[in-house]
């Protein structure tokens, strides 16, 4: 049988780079198969998808070398459009892949631009919304949808073109980890049907019940493994990619890292109140979305927020800051109500730090960023420079080269991030709120990011939202659950963890939190109070040691 | 395998149509409208406004060429008499107008090549910007078809939106211009 | 400000009609609008547009601000700077007694300029009163379509569609960086200097100009990966221009025809009436 696409040594140079972005890569996809390739961020993978997908060279400036075959034909001739009959690409943001102004309008598109008669379109329309069970959206607009209704839609809009390959970019970087997997369901029916798919990914853990047929591992834009699932899960850095928890355990029995087992240090002893709501209700205008909310969180605490996508969280936490008004009730900060604190008192408790750090940078350079907030404050020339130092220290980066003169944008992704916090930095508060810290950072760059913050000095308390299941239980001190307009849970990680009430599988129960690899491990093996380890940590004591035992 | 260069092909003359114009174009008419909200009258003046929003026309014709620009002037215009009520038809010609800022800016920019220094670009931008809002508003005397007398054409329109149009676009376009400028290679196209 | 188009029409003899009708008839209206010099016929032309308007059935509650706001701009623009132009418009003409004089300005108020504000106001009203139906009385998405169909490339025609989409993300982007600047300490101090003004908004223009771009990038992929622009499209949404269609367009077709003859022939009424 033909290989839908192939390629065979390919290496890519962007015209704007020096080092090639892929080397030497090598890959075949035929129907009724899944490939997953996975790697850390700049491993290569963005640039494996456009080359399979024709973007580059087409659209994307580069030299290509090597052979790449479509349909077992050389692709060199076959215009974007050509390659396009057999490629399908969901794009990681379901939100920049959605045009059409309705949910019909975006099925429709595709086909529109092949010239299709409407009656056929509409047919089509209809089916594959049926098959994906998206029927009854199919007239409402694209704003109106959850983010995961969005990635399904945004599937259709691939699925109605009937590609023989469907390239799937980062499923679960969804906020919606639910969403995501009723999406990698419709994949794996795809697939089944007759089709292929090739997912990036570095989740491994939840990609795993997929079965690929082949896994191709990036680093630095080399293949460092490619073969089947068993020997990928063998090789695959723990640190770079997110493996399954029995994999973790398999990995301290071969090859035993040889640091002792440590028992969690006990929650952070409550200091004084640093954030309380007073049977506030939180909403914009005439809305209401939380209710009822009456709770402290204190100095010294690490506060994680959880629950689904668009159940408050953000509300909750921005009304910290007064950039949500408490409709009734009251929100104080160090006991004083937040909108009686002047922009300067305010900024000096709390810095926030929002989902997108490009979201403020506006300056010509990194250092002129930096003098931003302080000049701002009224601070003196001298003491600026000193505090923008003395931040830009604190998140490493000090060390790269020329940072102060680069314009903030050109900074890679995390750069930006570690440049957001350091701009929070400035204003020296001493509570950080993070609005999904981890969102579009692989594992290796997300656990640097959340160490070094949580060592940052002169901050006392760290309150986050976050989707990441994981991340929530093994960082936080404390959790607090909102669904449905109120907070439903609030308690150390291991009582979350142990209130089965709380949790749902793919298979079933009714609780509001996904139920994940980790949590049943911890659940197993964990500590039944108090904080909880990191998923390679606890898979060291359950390698090596028998489970705690129940106090 | 060779290598397909879309930009240079693009470079060769400014009227190529691509998707990207296409959605840049689009981009710009939306920040148009969405920026409008910071627009504030003049203090003591009764009713000149300075809509800063309008610096985004010539920065897309500069930087992404004069179609993208028409674009962005005159389906951004059209927009916010949408929104307002008016229907884009009621000042079709102030539209257009809005449009011919962004495809002269394109035009102009063009064909002078962008100088080294960092002061130069910032006056190369304000002044083509300046020269394309004196040309393009010039459209706007087909309010004469509409029954307006010269004088009410030249003195109480023409005039009047110059100086504010041209406050705004001199101050913000070569700043937007030179934020984009490290930027327009990161994608690598 | 709203920051997406409303459709408000329902199922009124207007939403009923092809988009067509709705760009034609404004359109139409400018054309006949831009040559009435007489306040007797500009005053009938008023009637036809407002009852045009009516049949819209668009709720008041919706649009009174929306009406208010085309009102005071019809009055500043038209009413008063028609009266100051008006003054020197008719300066030559027989019926230039002076009325009164308006104060600070001393521009007289003329018979002749009044009236020529007069006409001027209702030219506007006009005019806005059959663009009402074109703001509001298109559904989303229709817009795009019209044009296809009326012989704007379709590559183009879809761009207005997507300016649409971008409209409502571009301005929660404004609000989250407005946001996040003020959480920044950012609070400019209030001038009277504009240029100082304008100035001040470089920490919010900047980012989210920048930030719109770079993330179009991957909506352009999402357009080429699915062909966008690559040979003549069919759209989904089928136009039908109907008897009725027909009728609303050549009536107002018919007063262009009129209107047109009208002046080109020199029999058009005179501008001043009394």
């Amino acid at each position: 049988m033909t290989a839908l696409v192939e390629l065979q040594g390919v290496t890519v140079t962007y015209r704007s780079a020096v080092r090639p972005a892929l080397v030497d890569a090598t890959v075949s996809i035929s129907a009724g198969e899944i490939v997953l390739v996975a790697g850390p961020s700049g491993c290569g993978k963005s640039t494996l998808l456009r080359v399979v997908n024709g973007l580059v060279p087409r659209s994307y400036r580069a030299e290509v070398s090597g052979d790449v075959l479509v349909n077992g034909q050389d692709a060199t001739a076959v215009s974007l459009r050509g390659i396009a009959d057999t490629v399908g690409t969901l794009l990681q943001n379901p939100a920049k892949q959605v045009v059409g102004h309705s949910v019909l309008a975006e099925l429709a598109f595709g086909l529109e631009n092949r010239g299709v008669r409407p009656a056929e379109i509409l047919s089509r329309a209809q089916a594959v919304a049926r098959r994906l069970g998206i029927e009854d959206l199919l007239e409402s607009a694209p704003h109106e949808l959850s983010g995961g209704q969005l990635q399904l839609v945004a599937f259709a809009g691939i699925l109605i073109l009937e590609p023989a390959l469907i390239i799937v970019d980062e499923p679960l970087a969804n906020l919606d980890p639910d969403a995501s997997h009723r999406l990698l369901d419709a994949v794996r029916e795809y697939v089944r049907g007759g089709g292929a798919a090739l997912i990036v990914e570095h989740r491994v853990d939840e990609i795993v019940a997929l079965a690929p047929d082949l896994v191709l591992y990036l680093d630095q834009g080399a293949t460092r493994y490619s073969g089947d699932l068993a020997g990928f899960l063998a090789v695959a850095s723990p640190q770079a990619v997110k493996l399954p928890f029995r994999t973790l355990v398999d990995r301290h029995r071969s090859e035993p890292d040889g640091l002792p087992v440590v028992p969690e240090p006990d929650c952070a002893t409550a200091g004084a109140s640093r954030l309380e709501f007073v049977d506030a209700h939180l909403g914009y205008g005439r809305t209401t979305i939380l209710s009822d909310v009456t709770t402290r969180l204190h100095a010294g605490e690490r506060v994680a927020i959880l629950g689904h996508n668009g159940a408050g969280k953000s509300t909750l936490l921005r009304a910290a800051v007064g950039l949500v008004e408490p409709l009734s009730g009251e929100v104080l900060l160090d006991d004083v109500p937040v909108e009686t604190l002047g922009a300067k008192d305010l900024v000096a408790i709390c810095g926030y730090l929002f989902q997108n750090p490009a979201q403020a940078l506006f300056s010509d350079t990194v250092a002129a960023e930096l003098t931003f907030g302080p000049k701002n404050l009224g601070r003196t020339e001298a003491e600026t420079l000193e505090i923008s130092r003395v931040a830009l220290e604190a998140v490493l980066l000090h060390e790269e080269p020329e940072i102060l003169s680069r314009p903030p944008r050109t900074l890679s992704f995390g750069q930006q991030r570690r440049l957001a916090v350091a701009l929070a930095l400035t204003l020296q508060p001493r509570t950080l709120i993070l609005d999904e810290p981890t969102a579009g950072q692989d594992e290796r760059s997300a656990t640097h990011f959340l160490d070094a913050i949580w060592d940052l000095p002169g901050i006392d308390s760290i309150y986050f939202i976050t989707h990441d299941i994981d991340m929530a239980l093994s960082r936080a001190d404390r959790v607090l659950v909102v669904s449905d307009g109120c907070i439903v849970a609030d308690d150390t990680p291991a009582a979350i963890v142990h209130d089965t009430g709380l949790w749902h599988t793919v298979v079933g129960g009714t609780g509001v939190l996904r139920e994940t690899d980790y949590v049943r491990a911890a659940r197993e093996h964990g500590p039944r109070s108090g904080r909880m380890p990191r998923a390679w940590d606890l898979a060291r004591q359950v390698a090596g040691a028998p489970p705690v035992p129940a106090p | 395998m060779s290598t397909a260069t879309a930009t240079e092909r693009r470079n060769r003359t400014p009227w190529i149509v691509s998707s990207r114009t296409i959605v840049f174009g689009a981009i710009g008419a939306a920040l148009y409208g969405a920026l409008g909200v910071l627009s504030f009258i003049i203090p003591g003046t009764a009713n000149v406004a300075i809509r800063p929003a309008i610096a985004i026309i010539p920065f897309v014709g500069a930087r992404f060429g004069p179609i993208a620009g028409f674009f962005t002037g005159a389906v951004g215009n059209a927009l916010v008499d949408q929104i307002q009520g008016f229907g884009f038809l009621t000042y079709w010609n102030w539209s257009l107008a809005n449009g011919f800022i962004g495809l002269v800016t394109g035009l102009i920019a063009f064909y002078t090549p962008e100088p080294k220094k960092t002061g130069a670009q910032i006056l190369r931008v304000a002044l083509i910007a300046f020269v394309a809002v004196i040309v393009g508003l010039l459209f706007t005397a087909t309010d004469l078809l509409l029954g307006n007398t010269f004088e009410y054409w030249f003195f109480g329109a023409y005039i009047p939106a110059v100086i504010s149009t041209s406050i705004a676009v001199v101050i913000i376009a070569p700043v937007l211009d030179q934020a984009w400028k490290p930027l327009q290679n990161l994608a690598g196209r | 400000m709203e920051v997406s188009p409303r459709y408000l029409a329902g199922r009124s003899f207007l939403g009923r009609r092809d988009p067509r009708v709705l760009i034609g008839v404004p359109a139409l209206t400018v054309v006949v609008a831009a040559q009435v010099e007489d306040l007797r016929v500009m005053a009938a032309l008023v009637v036809i547009a407002f009852a045009y308007y009516a049949s819209a059935r668009i709720p008041l509650r919706e649009v009174r601000s929306n009406w208010t706001f085309v009102l005071v701009f019809v009055l500043i623009m038209a009413g008063i700077n028609g009266i100051i132009v008006g003054a020197q418009a008719s300066a030559t003409s027989d019926d230039n007694a002076t009325l009164a004089t308006i104060p600070l300005i001393g521009v007289p108020v003329t018979i002749g300029s009044i009236s020529y504000a007069t006409n001027l106001t209702l030219r506007f009203l006009a005019i806005a009163a059959t663009g009402f139906p074109l703001a509001f009385s298109i559904r989303p998405g229709d817009l795009a379509v019209a044009f296809a169909r009326l012989g704007l490339p379709s590559r183009f025609a879809y761009g207005i569609d997507l300016t649409f989409k971008f409209l409502p993300s571009t301005a929660a982007s404004l609000a989250e960086t407005i946001a996040a600047q003020r959480l920044r300490g950012y609070e400019p101090p209030p001038t009277h200097n504009p240029i100082k003004k304008v100035l001040q908004l470089r920490p919010l223009m900047v980012p989210v100009t920048v930030n719109s771009f770079i993330d179009a990038e991957d909506v352009v992929d999402a357009l080429d990966l699915r062909g966008f622009g690559t040979q003549k499209r069919t759209w989904l949404r089928q136009l039908r221009f109907g008897a009725v269609d027909y009728l609303v367009v050549g009536f107002f077709l018919l007063l262009a025809l009129l209107a047109t003859t009208a002046s080109l022939t020199g029999r058009m009424p005179a501008l001043w009436i009394f």
